[in-house]
């Protein structure tokens, strides 16, 4: 019996009128890759902005795909279209792990702006992205005609991001034999040289994809982008990372409209370490949904202030309903 | 092979999930079912790249989902019991997948809390010809164990917990009053009778735990002779078994679920178990009925 498309065509596709979107699935090719992405859309008065989320890296990206969801759907539902996707080597891309490289993600990223570009009533296409994915979102802006790019947490230094990475391998390695094999991060590096990839809790991490993590530094590499910046540092503490704090200052050195904007959250250290707390044979927990309503709501109100802005697109959106104070550089 | 990501309603939310259809007619529908917030993916694309070699090492379609609150589907879950696992929200998608493929031979495949649900669809569906249970938790905490474990965030807890001697003598009693539930055991008679059932386990699991491996020992001896060869306890070497953070563990899952799963609906094919593609089309929406 043949797969009935017709039927299984309607399925694509929701609508929930308590929340006032729709969601829809679509199977775009990005940056030359076949994958599954999801926009979401207000049922009505949709606003001219569209926003495309960056995916991150590794157990990152699975650890965070909750909140990416969350945020997708509440900023629809303050009318504007979302499109989120699977980038390479997770989800349902037809990529794998090792076909993953910083080049590759920024390439889907730019084809993810492109699609949403083309959506009916979109007029600006904005990028937004979590730690490693923030560092894409930002690299894309840069080396693309996008004016508008919102950052949470984002990785700034790729090596420090990496060495990280790989700490956790090696940390895996002692949890799983009460030993570590060989001298540690060298090894690793060694694997990748002569093997070409290396295994970091799971994940193949290629050649091609380290050395490229390990050359970004985000402050060098931004160079032009001049448009409108939201960076959300969410810490622990009652200040803004470091790296947060000096992508701030690159940015508006650049000339960007830059907002910083500070999280304070006990949950702040599991941003992208873990989706949920464990307790065996018990239950889990999720550990961000505080987190995920706080930098949801800056960044509604920080939109909706820019759109409402002159060349903003819309001048009389919602102005009063931005409560929250903001630096502009 | 194709892929079909949809949203399937379920009470008040819609179930984000992905069909995927070999090129010919499907032998069978695989429901692959993680342990969590995982993601219908799971961790690594497994479950993504379990269903595109089903599809076209064995031509098996197959369906995975985002549960209620977890991925593209809709809802929110703040907790996730162990004692309540989603078995409706895969049986939606199982009936769903289902119908959309045309086939009633259908077999589970799934993870630590997926393993069970597995095992509880296997026992609960008649056309489930398999189930594939990966570090299955057959161990429940016992009766002392559990009002430990809800305790702990009490201020007597926390005074235990501060006390060295009193910690010392607690632990023991946590760790070890485990038992395998009788449920488990009904369950796993039940889907015995019209199935196979495989549990994957490291050897590190069954060496921390050697309890676990006693009573999986001794509940295979006590099953009826003509169940008994249907039940396999496969062990691979070494650890690395829990969240998949192995590049080996995860070639040797797909390798073995590939073999457990295609012998396991060529032998129902052969014994007329289920069928692969009787069933009529749907004529509206898919999922209604078994």
């Amino acid at each position: 019996m043949p797969i009935d498309e017709a039927t299984l065509e309607r399925f694509r596709r929701y609508t929930d009128p308590a929340l006032g979107i729709s969601e829809e699935f679509l199977q775009p090719t990005l940056g030359s890759t076949s994958t599954v992405a999801v926009l979401s859309r207000p049922l009505h008065s949709a606003m001219p902005l569209g926003l495309v989320m960056c995916p991150s890296l590794g157990t990152e990206q699975t650890n965070l795909s909750q909140l990416q969801v969350a945020t997708a759907r509440a900023l629809s539902a303050a009318g504007f279209p979302v499109l989120r996707f699977h980038g390479r080597g997770y989800g349902d891309s037809r990529a794998s792990m090792s076909e993953f490289s910083v080049t590759s993600a920024v390439a889907e990223a730019a084809d993810a702006v492109r699609l949403m570009s083309d959506q009916d009533g979109v007029e600006r296409t904005g990028i937004m992205g979590t730690k490693f994915g923030g560092m894409v979102a930002a690299m894309a802006a840069d080396r693309t005609d996008i004016s508008m790019m919102v950052l949470w947490e984002p990785v700034t230094n790729g090596a420090q991001w990496m060495r990280d990475f790989v700490r956790s391998q090696l940390l895996h390695e002692i949890v799983q034999t009460g030993a570590q094999r060989g001298s540690g991060t060298q090894r690793i590096r060694d694997e990748i040289e002569e093997q070409g990839w290396a295994s970091i809790r799971g994940f193949v991490l290629s050649r091609e994809a380290y050395q490229e993590v390990m050359a970004v530094d985000l402050l060098t590499e931004i160079c032009s982008f001049s448009g409108a910046a939201l960076v959300v540092s969410v810490s622990a503490r009652g200040r803004a990372t470091p790296g947060v704090t000096k992508l701030t200052a690159r940015l508006r050195e650049l000339g960007a409209a830059c907002t910083e904007e500070l999280v304070q959250d006990n949950a702040a250290g599991q941003l992208g370490q873990r989706a949920a707390l464990v307790l065996p044979g018990v239950k889990m927990i999720d550990v961000l949904g505080n987190v995920a309503e706080q930098v949801t709501g800056i960044t509604i109100s920080w939109a909706l202030r820019e759109l409402s802005l002159p060349g903003g697109g819309t001048e009389d959106v919602a102005a009063g309903s931005v409560e929250r104070k903001a630096s502009r550089g | 092979m194709r892929e079909y990501p949809l949203f399937i309603p379920f009470e008040d939310h819609h179930l984000a999930i992905v069909i995927a259809v070999p090129d010919g007619q499907p032998a069978g529908l695989v429901a692959l079912i993680t342990g969590g917030p995982a993601g219908r993916s799971h961790r690594y694309q497994l479950w993504t790249r379990a269903a595109r070699r089903l599809a076209e090492e064995h031509g098996l379609a197959s369906v995975r989902l985002d549960y209620v609150g977890s991925g593209d589907s809709t809802g929110s879950r703040r907790e996730w019991l162990m004692s309540e696992p989603p078995v409706e929200e895969v049986g939606a998608a199982i009936r769903f997948g289902m119908d959309a493929v045309g086939t009633d031979r259908v077999a589970t495949m799934g993870n630590c809390l997926g393993s069970e649900i597995s095992l509880q669809m296997a026992a609960e569906m008649p056309h489930c010809v398999g189930a594939y249970c990966i570090r299955h938790p057959v161990l429940a905490p016992g009766m002392l164990s559990s009002s430990l474990i809800r305790a702990r965030r009490t201020t007597v807890a926390s005074l235990a917990r501060s006390n060295p001697v009193l910690k010392k003598a607690i632990r023991p009693l946590i760790r070890r009053q485990k038992r395998m539930p009788a449920e488990f055991r009904a369950r796993l008679t039940r889907a015995l009778r019209h199935g196979r059932v495989e549990f994957l386990y490291s050897r590190q699991d069954l060496d921390s735990s050697p309890l676990l491996e006693r009573k999986l020992n001794k509940l295979a001896r006590a099953l009826p002779p003509e169940l008994r060869g249907r039940m396999r306890v496969e062990v691979l070497p070494g650890g690395g078994l829990q969240g998949f953070e192995s590049i080996e563990v995860q070639q040797a899952i797909l390798d073995r679920a590939g073999q457990f799963l295609g012998e396991t609906f060529s032998e129902a094919a052969e014994r007329g178990a289920g069928s692969p593609a009787g069933t009529p089309a749907p004529a509206s929406e898919p999922g209604q009925s078994i």
